[in-house]
């Protein structure tokens, strides 16, 4: 059985147009599961599709097993974690998370019994009189949390909760609601435009684009082998170079971009000789070798003009030009930034040397 | 240099104009209450100066006045009734306003909104001509009747400006944590707009208490206060009703600043 | 049930209520309104017709027509006077007074009058500009005049000073709120690129201003045009407004038709500069909180 079943799931709205489209999903039960894409690839409207604030034009949603297509939002076995927290203002903490339990008349004692252990669970009993005005942004999170677990649902429906966290906080709670999973049990549905918030927390990953699935695998197939430029691009950074296959051989091309010559695994694609492709080559796969020095290995295949250095995540990242409209980006782990005192001035030539088992090709000619 | 000392200078004596004329301004309002108040406790028929000295003899006769007693009641009546019509069919517009599509809605929220600048006459004369047609008789209700619609307007003006503040998604977080629509709506929405229903009830409340327009065309045997007022002023003034002018005054006075400091405090 | 068909239905039992009500008591009385005015007068009641006599008597009868651009001339001097007070106080509220908490206070204290009883500040203005009134005996005892002067009520001019008076508020407010919700850095903008005070507030402020002083021009014209009230109490024969004619025909003249064609008429000067400022932008609302 399912934990969350979508059948040919269609959605549109008035001005924005079909958000969902023709969208079907499996979800078995205690998957951690992400919806992840840019705003406006309808990831929200499919979860408020399954929270029951919004009803399909066409198709059917089920939850454990039974069609909850027109059951609203209060008969549905699910609880949403909202963006904004949605905490009741009027209400302290602990009315809160028992509000739940309260309006379907259970007894006073066990409302507050089962308020007391989720409050334990996030961390928050001291704060149960506060109001939320009264909270930080962190603790407002937790009180959100424990309000949609405490019903112990069927299904905990995640709309981007960390947003609003300042980055440290945002990664604390990655990892305790990657524990609070585990130790629930309950099925989780996110959904985040943050990769790397999908794929430090997700069993799966599905990637959305214009209301549909464009690929569906675990963080690591998504990030060895994307489907399109698009899903290269949007999970982690590629640079994305137009390129046109030159010879082929068993399992690899040979492919001709920017006048350099690549072998590339064409991972059961087939690309025919001269047909144009796109090469996915990531920054991080990528090493900066000044013109002079030999280096030991394959030789570098680019060459290009050093833009200028900034830190990005804790590594050094590098603009190149190397002739094309946008700057070619490698990132270098800093210790051996600094090692090899490799700051090649801004304007200096430099050469590229590219791991050729990491480049992706795609058929087709992408943007530039 | 010189001519930037100048400039400020200038600048400053506009500012000081500014503020000299929002104060004779602020003076010219309250003028007429100070004179209102100043000679309900003047011993004299006439309210003219010097003043001759202090009485509260013009609040015995008010209270010793059966008609303004019973005229009192009356608009007390009216009030309530004329705000607990408009609260719930104010706060239904506004609702409607906020939150749904249909078609003609658009000329809904005109009509519904026209009142905030119609001359009260225009709601009076066509509601006597309404109720003339039915052939109902004039009284307490007809008046009641038409405060509701000529006040309807300033419940869903404040109600509605409220539901757009307030976030939605607390409603669908009440409904996701399984509260059936009444239960969202009387645990999570009403306490959001709650302010704003009983500021702007205390509004119409003392908007009705102090309509003449309306009252005029629509009221039958009985008066409410400012009818009562207004036809004993035909007869001339008395420094009675300077006396119960000064308790309404003061009367709308606390009710509005209280009414006001709930519709703020939900702003912040 | 469908959870949508649900929806539906609740959402049907909101709008039906307020929608009945602005249908039975605003709509209808309308239409019945201005179906009487085609009637025929036929003493001490009407009966049914369609006919535009009471419109044409509108027009032609010099009486009505007199009133009527008296009522024109009044509300525009009203409406006009109400904003060259009101503006100014409105700008320095907020652009001179720095404490948010003072400014509120002020800004209360001039929409406060508006509560407290329309027909008892316009009596007082009686009381105050009678023959033997305040302003008289305050002169007389100053020595300015030497016997009190009936040329200060029952005229135009009492009846513009009454009808500012208790119309102010109605003006003040949306400008108010037009002149706060300019940002300040606009003005700062204009200021750090060398235009100066006066430049800035014609081509800055005023401009932003327009649409709060639109709506306050709505309300205040409007609002004083039907009135019957002030007229009543401080006009005298020189100042009867539109309104009391219209009083008069449902009153002592009982010519319901006639009264309808007016009350009509003033209907339709009202939409009308309502439909004239709605093209205006529609910032500067009514905000009573």
């Amino acid at each position: 059985m399912n934990a969350i079943s979508l059948t040919h799931l269609t959605k549109s709205f008035p001005t924005a147009g079909r958000v969902v489209d023709d969208l079907t999903l499996r979800v078995r039960q205690g998957e951690f599961i992400t919806l992840l894409g840019p705003s406006g690839c309808g990831k929200t409207t499919t979860l408020r599709l399954i929270a029951g604030f919004e009803f399909p034009d066409s198709g059917s949603v089920s939850v454990a097993g039974t069609d909850v297509t027109d059951v609203p939002p209060y008969r549905r076995p699910v609880n949403t974690v909202f963006q904004d927290y949605a905490l009741f203002p009027h209400m302290n903490v602990e009315q809160n998370v028992g509000y739940g339990m309260w309006v379907a008349r259970l007894p006073k004692r066990e409302i507050s019994e089962r308020v007391a252990a989720a409050l334990q669970m996030v961390g928050l009993s001291e704060k149960a009189a506060a109001r939320p005005s009264e909270l930080s942004g962190g603790q407002k999170q937790r009180v959100a949390l424990a309000r949609a677990i405490v019903r112990r649902p069927k299904v905990l429906l995640l709309d981007e909760p960390l947003s609003a966290l300042d980055a440290k906080l945002r990664e604390a709670m990655q990892v305790e609601l990657r524990h609070l999973h585990r130790k629930l049990g309950i099925t989780f549905l996110l959904v985040t435009h943050d990769q790397s918030e999908a794929m430090v927390m997700s069993d799966r990953i599905l990637i959305m684009e214009a209301g549909k699935v464009v690929q569906d695998g675990s963080p690591l197939d998504l990030y060895d082998s994307p489907a399109s430029p698009y899903v290269a691009d949007f999970l982690g950074t590629s640079n994305l170079i137009p390129g046109n296959v030159h010879a082929t051989e068993l399992d690899s091309i040979r492919v001709k971009a920017v006048d350099a010559l690549f072998r590339v695994r064409t991972r059961g694609r087939s690309l025919p000789t001269s047909a144009n492709v796109t090469l996915a080559i990531r920054p991080e796969k990528t090493e900066v070798i000044a013109p002079e020095s030999s280096p030991v290995g394959t030789p570098a295949q680019l060459t290009g003009r050093i833009i200028e250095h900034f830190f990005h995540g804790g590594m050094l990242r590098t603009a190149i030009d190397i002739g094309l409209p946008l700057p070619f980006l490698v990132d270098t782990q800093i210790k051996s930034a600094a090692m090899q005192g490799q700051q090649l001035p801004p304007g200096s030539p430099c050469r590229l040397r590219v791991d050729e088992d990491s480049i992706v090709a795609f058929a087709g000619s992408h943007r530039p | 240099m010189s001519m930037v000392g100048n400039s400020r200078q200038r600048h400053d004596g506009i500012d000081i104009g500014l503020k000299l004329f929002t104060f004779m301004v602020l003076a010219a309002l309250y003028l007429p209450i100070v004179v209102l108040i100043v000679f309900s406790f003047n011993d004299n028929q006439v309210t003219t100066l010097p003043l001759r000295g202090f009485t509260l003899d013009w609040y015995r006769r008010v209270f010793s006045n059966e008609d303004m007693l019973k005229a009192t009641y009356n608009s007390f009546k009216v009030g309530l009734f004329a705000t607990a019509i408009t609260l719930v069919v104010g706060t239904a517009a506004a609702f409607a306003i906020d939150r749904t599509d249909f078609p003609g809605k658009n000329v809904f929220r005109r009509l519904v909104l026209l009142p905030l600048v119609l001359p009260g006459i225009i709601t009076g004369i066509s509601m006597l001509n309404f109720f003339r047609v039915l052939g109902f008789t004039l009284s307490l209700e007809t008046v009641i009747l038409g405060h509701a619609t000529a006040l309807i307007s300033i419940v869903v003006t404040q109600v509605y400006a409220r539901l757009q503040r307030i976030n939605r998604r607390i409603e669908e977080a009440s409904s996701d944590l399984g509260a059936k629509p009444w239960q969202t709506f009387l645990y999570v929405t009403l306490p959001s707009i709650r302010t704003a229903l009983f500021g702007s009830g205390l509004i119409c409340f003392t908007l009705s208490f102090d309509e003449i327009p309306v009252t005029f065309f629509l009221t039958g045997r009985d008066n409410t206060l400012p009818m009562y007022i207004y036809s004993t002023l035909r007869k001339g003034i008395t420094p009675e009703i300077n006396a119960i002018g000064t308790i309404i005054v003061v009367a709308s006075l606390a009710i509005i600043v209280l009414s006001v400091r709930l519709l703020q405090d939900e702003k912040r | 049930m469908r959870a949508s068909t649900r929806e539906a239905w609740l959402k049907s039992a909101l709008v039906l209520p307020p929608l009945a009500w602005t249908l039975v008591f605003m709509f209808v009385p309308y239409a019945i309104m201005f179906t009487y005015s085609f009637y025929t007068r036929k003493y001490p009641t009407f009966v049914p017709d369609f006919q535009f006599g009471n419109y044409i008597a509108l027009f032609q009868d010099v009486q009505y027509r007199q009133v009527f651009l008296r009522t024109l001339k009044i509300a525009s001097l009203v409406s006009l006077f109400a904003l060259l007070l009101s503006y100014p106080v409105a700008y320095c509220l907020v652009f001179k007074i720095r404490s948010l908490r003072l400014r509120m206070a002020l800004y209360m204290a001039v929409i406060v009058p508006l509560w407290v009883s329309y027909l008892l500040r316009a009596y007082t203005w009686k009381t105050i500009l009678g023959s033997q009134g305040v302003l008289n005996s305050f002169l007389v005892w100053a020595g300015i005049l030497a016997q009190p002067t009936d040329l200060l009520l029952y005229n135009q001019f009492s009846m513009v000073i009454t009808l500012v008076h208790i119309f102010i508020p109605f003006m003040f407010m949306p400008i108010f709120t037009s002149l706060e919700k300019i940002p300040r850095s606009l003005i700062e903008a204009s200021k750090d690129l060398g235009v100066g005070r006066g430049w800035t507030f014609l081509k800055i402020t005023l401009p932003l201003s327009l649409p709060g002083v639109m709506a306050g021009f709505t309300f205040t014209f409007c609002l004083s045009f039907g009135d019957f009230v002030a007229p009543f109490l401080v006009g005298g024969p020189d100042g009867f407004m539109i309104a009391n004619i219209v009083q008069s025909q449902f009153g002592t003249a009982l010519n319901w038709p006639l009264g309808s064609a007016i009350s009509i008429a003033i209907l339709a000067i009202v939409l009308t500069v309502i439909s004239i400022s709605d093209r205006f932008e529609r910032s500067g609302r009514l905000d009573l909180g």
